[in-house]
């Protein structure tokens, strides 16, 4: 029997470049027609793809409602799209508010696609025969996916056992009103500025952890935003009540925007599907 | 007159009545015995396919230990047998290996049997024709306790409690590691969920050992619903150190009933203290299907609507290897996954397709050792996923759905597991000439 010191240890293996084939659906289902789609053996391409909408999941609220989870997979990695409401984006039933968005990033490198921007909150009665469908026309696509009260996709919320990922506490206002989960809150003030001007928005985050995620987007507006930083690392001071953000944006052209900030105690903890919180700031911009 | 007086005429009439008789006699029973009894003929297929996990405190939903527990079933179990529903053992039985250490599978013979049994009426037979009972581990027993003696050693995960409803929940406590006298090798390890409500919770699990001081990981056991123990071949072993930290890495998934306080172990049997196998291994490795250069893994997974898509993902070998087993893992919409060997030369083999994927079953196919394969480096593993979200799945949870890269059930992703041992250029020569030698005897015996 040889020496162990003769027995090279295991060495790593080279993963070379993946092949991916999408195939075609019947008929009766939807499809990403290849006659439409610049036709590449990746999925994922810089740009000139559509925009699938997702059903992330549902959870029941403390008043005994269900949320219903929308997120999206935006299958290109440098373009975004945006797609006003109406024919090409809209929800099947209008008899229940939603903060639907309008822009659409492109596809997150780090972490797995859009989860959950919106909720629909249907009633405690809801039927799992019924749905609320989510339909999105982009790049030549009309695609859809159906939110239903599917035992199945049942979410936790707030708070997930095993991996113990609890959602931030979010205000919008120091001395404003704590929210967590996905719900989100909206912030009460608008926020005032012009075009090219910077503003500042704040956020105040409470987390047991020593840091949480932050990320900053256009959820809906005419134009451009930019921030000074999309998405950070904030280390949280527990010495404090809640631990003060801000994010700086300028926008492009004047109108009526909504931004959406998430935030969840590490990005890997998405696609655990527990739990991140969302905010929705509105701000009017002048010319 | 003839010879044959009416006395001879009667006596011959009654002889060749009772002979008329006695062949009648015989036909029938040889004829009750040519009839497939329970006794005879379907009990010991029964034992070898059935009753690890029908029996009474077995995963299986009812109990298949005797006629009276197996005759209500008889529809059910025909349909689940010719149609390779049960046992189960999901290979393709038409391309690649097709001989296995732990084949559960029924032969086609077997399943003929159950089939013309149950036509016939299910009769039962003979009860002395039964074979004698078999020995089953109990529910809360080692299940390589009969082979391998009680574990050297036995690791236990932090106390969780599962709740009654809600989503897929994973649990990683991180527990020192330590009690043994000095560094040792490992030959075989089992995963032991608790009983009884463990078994119906834990999904998957893993129990990695983080050595003190090292960077490198010791994967010590890796169960999924239909892999439980992992027996490295011979003279095959895994080095473990005396101290560390284990990393659990628990997949509970609610079924309607909280179970409170769950704890999994894990049985380490070791070589004797001092024993240095020849072989060193890291047990089952991952491979991954899903995954784009550059971006998070499974970005390439976008399964639409009533849709299917197919993965590929291929891995060089940089040095030689053998393969001693392989474990799809995929979830819901799980369909194929095949591993494929692309010599250097070119030529192409399929090593392994298993074409029925069930999420329900994590099995892990285990090659015989006449049969494992061995690779050499730069030998291209290739290996092609199929998922299906068509109505036509029976495990679909939503054919509707468009369905991406996530860690829930729902979700999908796409690796393999594979059982692998690297060897250097001398031990790859001479495990070359050994196989081919061996082959060369099977072939002139047969």
């Amino acid at each position: 029997m040889k020496n162990s010191n003769s027995v090279k240890l295991p060495r790593t293996l080279t993963l070379i470049p993946l092949l991916m084939v999408v195939l075609t659906v019947p008929a009766s289902g939807q499809q990403i027609l290849q006659s439409q789609q610049t036709w590449s053996a990746n999925v994922i391409t810089p740009s000139g793809q559509a925009i699938i909408p997702l059903f992330d999941g549902w959870f029941t609220n403390d008043d005994g409602t269900h949320s219903l989870c929308f997120g999206y997979f935006n299958l290109n990695s440098e373009q975004s799209l945006d797609i006003p409401l109406g024919e090409d984006n809209h929800l099947s039933d209008d008899r229940f508010e939603a903060l639907v968005p309008t822009h659409f990033d492109p596809l997150p490198p780090r972490y797995r696609h859009k989860f959950c921007v919106f909720t629909v909150v249907v009633p405690a009665d809801y039927g799992v025969d019924e749905e609320v469908i989510w339909t999105i026309s982009s790049a030549g696509q009309t695609l859809s996916v159906p939110g239903r009260i599917n035992p199945p996709y049942v979410i936790d919320e707030p708070v997930s056992g095993g991996r113990g990922n609890i959602a931030p506490w979010v205000r919008t206002s120091i001395d404003g009103p704590r929210v967590r989960g996905r719900n989100g809150i909206q912030a009460e003030n608008v926020i005032r500025t012009s075009v090219g001007e910077e503003v500042t928005i704040p956020v105040w985050i409470e987390h047991p952890e020593e840091d949480v995620w932050l990320g900053w987007a256009k959820h809906s507006g005419p134009g451009d935003v930019s921030f000074s930083m999309a998405e950070y690392e904030l280390a949280m001071d527990n010495t404090i009540p809640a631990t003060r953000s801000t994010a700086a944006a300028v926008f492009s052209e004047p109108g009526d925007y909504v931004v959406r900030m998430q935030t969840i105690n590490t990005i890997a903890a998405f696609e655990f599907y527990c739990c991140h919180t969302n905010a929705y700031f509105n701000i009017s911009v002048t010319p | 007159m003839s010879r044959l007086t009416y006395q001879n005429i009667t006596t011959r009439k009654m002889f060749l009545a009772l002979f008329a008789g006695g062949l009648s006699l015989i036909s029938a029973t040889s004829f009750a015995q040519d009839q497939l009894t329970f006794s005879r003929d379907v009990a010991p297929i029964l034992q070898r396919g059935c009753q690890q996990c029908h029996n009474p405190e077995g995963i299986g939903p009812m109990p298949l230990m005797n006629y009276e527990q197996v005759r209500p079933f008889v529809a059910l179990i025909r349909d689940r047998v010719t149609k390779r529903i049960m046992p189960p053992w999901h290979t393709d039985r038409n391309v690649g290996i097709q001989k296995f250490k732990n084949d559960a599978s029924l032969t086609d013979e077997e399943i003929a049997v159950i089939a013309e049994w149950v036509d016939a009426g299910a009769p039962e037979g003979n009860p002395a024709d039964l074979p004698p009972p078999i020995e089953i581990a109990g529910g809360a027993e080692w299940q390589l306790g009969e082979t391998m003696g009680p574990p050297d050693f036995i690791i236990r995960s932090a106390p969780y409690d599962v709740i009654a409803n809600g989503q897929d929940q994973w649990w990683l406590p991180n527990i020192p590691f330590e009690g043994l006298d000095g560094e040792r090798w490992l030959r075989a390890a089992e995963f032991k969920a608790s009983y009884p409500m463990g078994k119906k919770v834990v999904h998957h699990g893993h129990a990695v050992l983080i050595p003190e001081g090292e960077r490198r990981q010791v994967g010590l056991a890796r169960y999924g619903v239909g892999k439980s123990w992992e027996i490295f071949p011979e003279g095959t072993g895994m080095r473990v150190p005396a101290s560390g930290r284990i990393a659990w890495n628990l997949h509970y998934f609610p079924i309607g009933t909280e179970v409170p306080g769950d704890v999994v172990e894990v049985g380490l049997w070791f070589y004797d203290e001092g024993v240095v196998p020849e072989l060193a291994t890291n047990g089952e490795i991952l491979l991954r299907v899903d995954g784009l250069n550059g971006m998070a893994r499974g970005q390439d997974i976008v399964i639409p609507p009533h849709g299917t898509q197919v993965l590929q993902g291929m891995h060089v070998l940089e040095s030689p290897a053998v393969i001693h087993s392989y474990r799809p893992h995929l979830h819901m919409r799980g369909k194929v996954m095949a591993m494929e060997a692309i010599y250097p030369n070119g030529r192409r083999e399929v090593l392994s397709q298993v074409n029925k994927y069930n999420h329900n079953w994590q099995i892990a196919y285990i090659f015989e050792d006449d049969v494992k394969p061995l690779l050499p480096t730069g030998t291209i593993l290739q290996f092609t996923s199929v998922f299906d979200n068509s109505a036509d799945n029976p495990l679909n949870p939503d054919p509707e759905q468009w369905v991406v890269f996530g860690r829930r059930g729902v979700d999908e992703m796409s690796h393999a597991w594979v059982g692998i041992t690297y060897l250097n250029e001398e031990q790859y020569v001479r495990a070359a000439a050994e196989q081919a030698a061996a082959q060369e005897t099977l072939t002139i015996s047969q």
